[in-house]
C-alpha cells in the first residue's frame, strides 16, 4: 500500500537568496494509521516542514504526496484530507470557543445540522462544552490548546498533524492531550503527524520517530531500533554546579566515552560503553578538579541518547 | 463564493467584538463633525466662492454703471461675477467655469445664463434687459431680471448684494431725476420759496421712492417659484461630509492592522492551511472593511443631514459616492498593508497618514480658502479631495450623479493605481 504521505525533496530556504536552510532534503514516508513522531530541539525545521505539508509555506524544492495529491499542484484536495494543529495558539481570542469552532468548520464546508453535531462532538472530545461559550482570551493555557487541537478535528480528517501540542502546559493537560492523540489513532485510525522535543513523547506515543537536527532528517525508525543503534552505551548523568571546558575535555578523554555534554543548569550528559565502570573515573576527575558531585543517575539509553550519539549535543540544550 | 461570505461575517464580528470599535468607527466622528462644524459657523458658507453670472444686454453707460456697482459691493464677499457680456476681454473669474468662447456660439448670453442656472453651473444670473437706460432716462421703469434656481437654497449673500446694488442704482436715477426736474425749474422759484421748494422736493423724492424706477423682478427657473435663500448647514456642510471622508479612511486604513493581527495570532496562517483558496481570505478581510467604511460613511453623512446640510436631495449620488469613495481607501488600505510590518507601524503610520490626507483633501476645511498650489497638491495626493469637491457641487450647485461622475471617474483612477501597488506587493508568507 502507497504511504499517505509521502515527502520528497523537501526543502525550504527563508528569505532567498541568503536566508538560512531550515530544511534541507527531507525524504519520508508515512504510512496510513501511523503516530510518527519528529523529534528534533528548537529551530530544527520540525515548524517549516509541517508547515509546508499543510500548504502555508512554498518549499523551496521537492513535494509531498498527501493521500495521493501533491500539495503543489493540488493543494486544495491536499488541505481536504489533513487537519492541523499548529504549535501557535490559532484562534481568534475575542470570539468564543464555540464561534470559532463554527467558523473553522463553516470552511471545511461543513454546513446546518452537521456543522452544530461536529462542534459539539469536539466541545465533548476536548471536554469544553460547558464552557463553550466564553471567549478564548478568558480560557487558560490549557483550555487554549485544546481548543487549539479541536479545530483540526472538525471535519475527521484521515491525516492530523499536530506541531508541539503540549508546549507550555501543566502536566495534567500535557497527560489529556497525550491520551487524545492515542485515542484518534486508536478509535478513528487517524494518521497522526506529532512533533516535540520532549523524547518521552516522542518514546510514548510514536511507532517510528524521525530525527530532525538542522533541517535534516538524521534518524528515522522505531524507538526501539534507533535505541539499538547505540549499541551498549549508558548514559551518565552527573549534577554538578559548574561545567568547566576542561572538565568535560577529561571526562572524554576517560576510556569508553563517546560522548560528552552539558546544559545550562549544569548537568552533564556522558555517553559511555558500559557506563557503570567509566564512573568512578568520572567521579575522581571531578573530585580532583575540586567540584563537588550533587547527584549521579545511570540511565538506560534513550532517544535523549540517541541524539546525543548523532550529534554530539543534548536535545535541550 | 459561500466562503466569501463565512469569511466576510467572520471579520464583521470580530471587529465589532471590540467595544472601542463602535466609539471610533461612529462616535467621535460625529463628535468632531459637531465641534468643527460649530467652530467654522457660517464662514464655511462665506468660505465657498459664489459664482454670479450678469448679462447686460443693454451695453449702456447706466447698465455699465450697474455691474460695476455690483462688483464693488461683491467685492468684499465670496460672490464672483461672471459677466456674460463682456466684450473687452477681461478674463472671468476660474469660479466661473465659463466654457471657451467658441462653444458660446449657438447661444445668446440670456440662454446661456439660462441654462447655467438650470444646471446649476451658477447659484443665480441677473439680467439687464435691453433698452433699460432709454426706459430710465425717459422716465419709465425698467426691471432687471434675477434668475435663481428654485430646486436649492442659495446662500443669502446673492440676493442681498443684488438688492443693494439695484437699490443704489435705483437711488441715483431718482437722485438724477430730481436734479433735471430742479435745473428746469430753476430760474422760476423766487427765492422766497425756497423751503416750499425743498419739500415739494423732497416729496417728489418720496413719490419717486415708492416706486423705484429700476426694479428687480425674481425669477425661478425651475419650479417656477422662488426659494429661501438660507445658508445650506452652515459649517456642516463642510464638517460632515469631511469628517465622512478622512474617519473612513482612518478606520479603512486599519486593513494593514488587521492583517498584522491576524499574522501574529497565527489566525491567517491557520486559514491558509484551509482547503480554500487564499484570496478569499484577504479578499474577505477587504470586504469587511468596505462594508464598514460604507455604512460609516452614509451614516455620517445622513447625520450632516439632519444638521441641516442639504445635499441637493441627491441621496443616489451619495450612495454611489460612498461606494466609489470607500472602495478607493480601502484599495488604498490593501497598498499601505504591503509597507508596513509591524502594528506600531500600521498604528503610527495609519493615524500619520489620515492626519495628512485629510486637511490636505479638504475635509478639515474647504480647499478654495488654501493658496492655489496647496489646492493642488491636494488634489494630486489626496483622493479626499476629490470627494469633497463632489460633495461641493452636491451641496452648493444641487449637482447630480452625472455631474459628479468625473470625480468618481478620477477616484476610481485612484482606486486601481492602490489595487494594482496593493496586488503586486501583496505576500502571504
Ligand atoms: N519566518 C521565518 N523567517 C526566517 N527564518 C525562519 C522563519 N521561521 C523559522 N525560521 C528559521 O528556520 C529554522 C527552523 O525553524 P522552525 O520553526 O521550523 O523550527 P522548529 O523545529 O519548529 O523549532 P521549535 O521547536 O522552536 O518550534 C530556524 O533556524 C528558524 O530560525
Ligand atoms: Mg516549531
Amino acid at each position: 500500500m502507497a504511504p499517505i504521505i509521502h515527502i520528497q525533496d523537501l526543502r525550504k530556504q527563508y528569505d532567498p537568496p541568503n536566508g538560512v536552510w531550515a530544511v534541507k532534503d527531507v525524504d519520508l514516508d508515512i504510512e496510513e494509521g501511523e503516530i510518527f513522531s519528529f523529534l528534533g530541539p528548537n529551530g530544527a525545521g520540525k515548524t517549516t516542514t509541517i508547515s509546508m505539508i499543510s500548504g502555508l509555506l512554498t518549499p523551496s524544492g521537492g513535494d509531498a504526496i498527501i493521500d495521493g495529491h501533491s500539495i503543489i499542484k493540488e493543494p486544495m484536495a491536499a488541505k481536504e484530507v489533513i487537519g492541523v494543529v499548529p504549535q501557535e495558539i490559532a484562534l481568534y481570542p475575542t470570539l468564543t470557543a464555540r464561534q470559532n469552532l463554527r467558523f473553522f468548520g463553516q470552511l471545511y464546508g461543513l454546513t446546518g445540522a452537521e456543522l452544530d453535531e461536529r462542534v459539539d462532538e469536539v466541545l465533548d472530545f476536548i471536554d469544553l462544552r460547558d464552557r463553550a461559550n466564553e471567549k478564548v482570551e478568558k480560557y487558560s493555557g490549557g483550555m487554549k490548546r485544546r481548543v487549539n487541537i479541536g479545530v483540526g478535528l472538525l471535519h475527521r480528517p484521515k491525516i492530523v498533524y499536530m506541531d508541539e501540542p503540549t508546549v507550555g502546559v501543566d502536566p495534567q493537560s500535557r497527560r489529556r492531550i497525550l491520551d487524545t492523540v492515542k485515542a484518534l489513532n486508536r478509535e478513528h485510525s487517524m494518521t497522526v503527524l506529532y512533533t516535540t522535543h520532549y523524547m518521552e513523547e516522542a518514546q510514548e506515543l510514536s511507532h517510528r520517530v524521525g530525527i530532525i537536527d538542522h533541517g535534516e532528517m538524521i534518524a528515522i525508525g522505531a524507538v526501539g531500533d534507533l535505541i539499538s543503534q547505540i549499541g551498549e552505551n549508558d548514559t551518565l548523568r552527573l549534577r554538578v554546579g559548574e561545567t568547566p571546558d576542561k572538565l568535560l575535555l577529561r571526562l572524554q578523554e576517560i576510556e569508553g566515552v563517546t560522548k560528552v555534554s552539558a546544559d545550562q543548569e549544569g548537568e552533564i550528559t556522558i555517553l559511555a560503553k558500559r557506563g557503570r565502570r567509566a564512573l568512578p573515573e568520572a567521579i575522581t576527575v571531578a573530585d580532583e578538579m575540586g567540584l563537588r558531585i550533587e547527584s549521579v543517575k545511570i540511565e538506560e539509553p534513550d532517544l535523549e541518547a540517541v541524539f546525543l550519539h548523532l550529534t554530539g549535543r543534548a536535545l535541550r540544550e | 463564493m459561500r466562503n466569501l461570505i463565512v469569511v466576510t461575517l467572520n471579520e464583521l464580528r470580530v471587529n465589532f467584538t471590540d467595544a472601542n470599535t463602535l466609539f471610533f468607527l461612529v462616535l467621535m466622528p460625529i463628535i468632531l463633525t459637531l465641534v468643527i462644524g460649530f467652530g467654522l459657523g457660517n464662514m464655511t458658507g462665506g468660505a465657498t466662492v459664489i459664482p454670479l453670472d450678469v448679462v447686460d444686454l443693454d451695453g449702456s453707460e447706466l447698465s455699465a454703471r450697474l455691474v460695476e456697482t455690483l462688483r464693488t459691493l461683491a467685492a468684499d464677499t465670496p460672490l464672483r461675477l461672471c459677466v456674460l457680456t463682456d466684450t473687452t476681454g477681461a478674463e472671468q473669474p476660474e469660479a466661473c467655469g465659463l466654457p471657451a468662447t467658441t462653444e458660446l456660439a449657438d447661444l445668446t448670453p440670456d440662454e446661456l445664463a439660462s441654462q447655467r442656472v438650470r444646471d446649476n453651473d451658477t447659484y443665480a444670473a441677473v439680467i439687464i434687459p435691453e433698452g433699460f437706460q432709454a426706459k430710465l432716462m425717459a422716465g419709465e421703469d425698467a426691471a432687471v431680471a434675477y434668475r435663481a434656481n428654485a430646486s436649492f437654497s442659495a446662500p443669502a449673500i446673492i440676493r442681498q448684494t443684488v438688492d443693494a446694488a439695484v437699490s443704489r442704482a435705483s437711488g441715483s436715477v431718482v437722485a438724477a431725476r430730481l436734479s433735471v426736474n430742479a435745473a428746469r425749474a430753476e430760474d422760476a422759484i423766487p427765492a422766497a420759496d425756497a423751503e416750499a421748494f425743498f419739500g415739494e422736493v423732497y416729496q417728489a423724492a418720496e413719490i419717486q421712492w415708492e416706486a423705484p424706477p429700476a426694479v428687480l423682478k425674481a425669477e425661478a427657473t425651475l419650479q417656477g417659484e422662488e426659494d429661501g435663500f438660507t445658508a445650506a448647514g452652515g459649517g456642516f456642510s463642510q464638517s460632515a461630509p469631511g469628517m465622512a471622508c478622512m474617519f473612513v479612511m482612518m478606520n479603512v486604513l486599519g486593513i494593514s492592522e488587521s492583517l498584522i493581527r491576524a499574522r501574529q495570532e497565527w489566525t491567517l496562517q491557520r486559514l491558509m492551511t484551509l482547503p480554500v483558496p487564499r484570496a478569499v481570505f484577504t479578499a474577505g478581510k477587504l470586504l469587511a472593511y468596505f462594508i464598514t467604511g460604507f455604512a460609516q460613511f452614509v451614516l455620517l453623512v445622513v447625520f450632516g443631514g439632519v444638521l441641516g446640510v442639504n445635499y441637493g436631495g441627491n441621496f443616489p449620488a451619495i450612495i454611489v459616492l460612498a461606494a466609489v469613495y470607500t472602495f478607493t481607501v480601502t484599495a488604498m488600505g490593501l497598498a499601505f498593508a504591503t509597507f508596513v510590518r509591524t502594528m506600531g507601524q500600521a498604528n503610527a503610520l495609519g493615524v500619520l497618514l489620515g492626519t495628512i490626507l485629510s486637511p490636505l483633501g479638504g475635509a478639515w476645511w474647504p480647499l478654495n480658502i488654501v493658496p492655489q498650489a496647496m489646492n493642488v497638491v491636494g488634489h494630486i495626493l489626496s483622493p479626499i479631495a476629490w470627494a469633497m469637491d463632489a460633495f461641493h457641487d452636491m451641496i452648493y450647485y444641487a449637482k447630480g450623479l452625472v455631474d459628479i461622475l468625473p470625480y468618481l471617474g478620477i477616484l476610481l483612477v485612484y482606486a486601481g493605481v492602490f489595487f494594482v501597488v496593493g496586488v503586486w506587493r501583496f505576500r502571504y508568507e
